[in-house]
């Protein structure tokens, strides 16, 4: 993960990636990645996105009704704090 | 076998168009990994195999809520685990008169944990009256008999049945893939996939409205909630334990790619045309028995007949051995053959599919004219 990125997590690996779907549609630049360990969630996968682009992100999360677990962004001291 | 006339669509559909093979073995060969187990890139081409083909499926059945298309090994495995995961001791189910044994048999188990079924008033066809949809907890009826090819009206029987509040369960084995139908009042909608859907053996699923909640079939390994005892919460997850069989739903996604871009009203007349054609030719000949329903429109793309003086068994080995792949017996649907009034000998079916042509028919049909002229 990149510097000025966030990852949003979702419920399920189906929830995740119908999320990416819809953020790429939106032509927000995403990845799919490893939820990291640390983060409570049961689903392994996590998107990577800009942080610039959370407010844009947050309206499709709404609009489409996406099962979110929430946002982190990672601190200095390696462990992730929810936005 | 090269030279073969492939009349056998309704066990399952063959040859498969080029694009499911390629994925089945771009699968094999270039991915690897597991659906759900890691984000590592393997398991992650792996889980978006899956996804695709789930928004495949929704996208070609119209179906709500992809999550809730459950994937089994073929259409027997949905069927049991709605039939066993929402039917309770006290409950009753009616059924069509045509199910194929992946219905009754699991009925008839049930039996033993105080489940009752029986028949719905049923139509001139055997299939359930939309008119008189019994007060029960669940109507099962096949989308579309592998025997006589009577095609339900899902539409109607699903309002009355949402009016009634009575689960809607389709057996869509012989439709799904084959012609357009309304699913939006479907309660649990089971496919399989290696028919119509173009896929490969060993792949089906299952769909559930929202709000149905059947028991978990299997538990086991996920991938997700690996802490907990019980499987997740949410869906597909929940009904989705072990490794999945993912070359076999790349295959299937890639089948349902293959008909959203042929699209399901130019299929279903395609195989219209060539049932008219084997339809009026049998009609028009004293020497073979044709089941109704006459009409080419009123029937899922299959013709059962038997040859006068022929056992059924004797005609289709003959049709096999000139080169024509046929169906002979009673289909795993012995109710339907005891409607039809062929029970217990069976007749012959014949099956074209989305990739017969005209001209394999019509050869199929100067061969049974010599099998016929021999009996």
């Amino acid at each position: 993960m990149s510097v000025g990125e966030l990852i949003a997590v979702f419920i399920s690996t189906h929830e995740t990636l119908r999320a990416e779907r819809a953020f790429r549609e939106a032509r927000i630049k995403v990845r799919a990645t490893v939820k990291p360990r640390k983060i409570g969630s049961n689903c392994q996968m996590a998107i990577t996105f800009p942080e610039g682009k959370l407010a844009e992100i947050k309206n499709i999360v709404k609009k489409d009704g996406f099962d979110l677990v929430g946002f982190y962004r990672k601190r200095e001291e390696g462990d992730w704090a929810e936005v | 076998m090269p030279g073969t006339i492939y009349l056998d669509n309704a066990a399952t559909s063959f040859p498969k168009p080029g694009p499911v093979v390629k994925a089945v073995v771009r699968t094999m060969e270039s991915v690897g990994g597991n659906p759900g187990r890691g984000g590592r890139s393997r398991a992650l081409q792996a889980a978006r195999i899956l996804f695709d083909t789930r928004m495949a499926i929704a996208d070609l059945l119209k179906l709500g809520h992809p999550e809730r298309i459950i994937f089994t090994r073929n259409a027997t495995e949905g069927l049991n685990m709605a039939l066993k995961g929402l039917l309770r001791k006290g409950d009753t189910a009616a059924i069509s008169a045509l199910e194929h044994n992946s219905v009754t048999r699991p009925l008839h188990a049930l039996k033993k944990r105080g489940v009752k079924f029986h028949h719905a008033l049923l139509d001139k066809n055997g299939l359930p009256d939309p008119k008189h949809v019994p007060k029960v907890k669940m109507l099962v009826t096949t989308g579309a008999s592998n025997v006589t090819g009577a095609v339900a009206d899902v539409a109607a029987l699903g309002k009355a049945c949402r009016r009634l509040g009575v689960l809607f369960m389709v057996d869509a084995a012989q439709t799904a893939g084959a012609m357009p139908f309304d699913t939006s009042n479907i309660d649990v909608l089971v496919c399989s996939g290696h028919k119509a859907l173009l896929g490969p053996q060993g792949v089906g699923f299952v769909w559930f409205s929202p709000g149905v909640e059947p028991d978990t079939w299997m538990e086991g390994g996920t991938g997700s909630d690996s802490e907990s005892l019980n499987m997740p919460s949410y869906w597909p997850d929940r009904h989705e334990a072990g490794t999945m069989n993912t070359p076999g739903i790349a295959g299937l996604g890639a089948g349902v790619k293959f008909l959203l871009k042929k699209g399901l009203v130019g299929v279903r007349e395609k195989e219209v045309a060539l049932c008219r054609a084997i339809i009026e030719w049998m009609a028009n000949d004293d020497r073979i028995i044709l089941y109704p329903p006459r009409g080419p429109e009123e029937r899922a793309g299959l013709v059962s007949f038997n040859v006068k003086g022929m056992d059924p068994a004797e005609a289709g080995d003959t049709l096999d051995r000139k080169g024509v792949a046929c169906r002979v017996g009673l289909h795993c649907s012995p109710d339907a053959h005891r409607f039809m009034g062929t029970f217990p000998d069976g007749a012959v079916r014949v099956s074209p599919g989305v990739m017969s042509t005209m001209k394999e028919v019509k050869t199929f049909l100067s061969i049974l004219d010599r099998v016929a002229r021999r009996r």
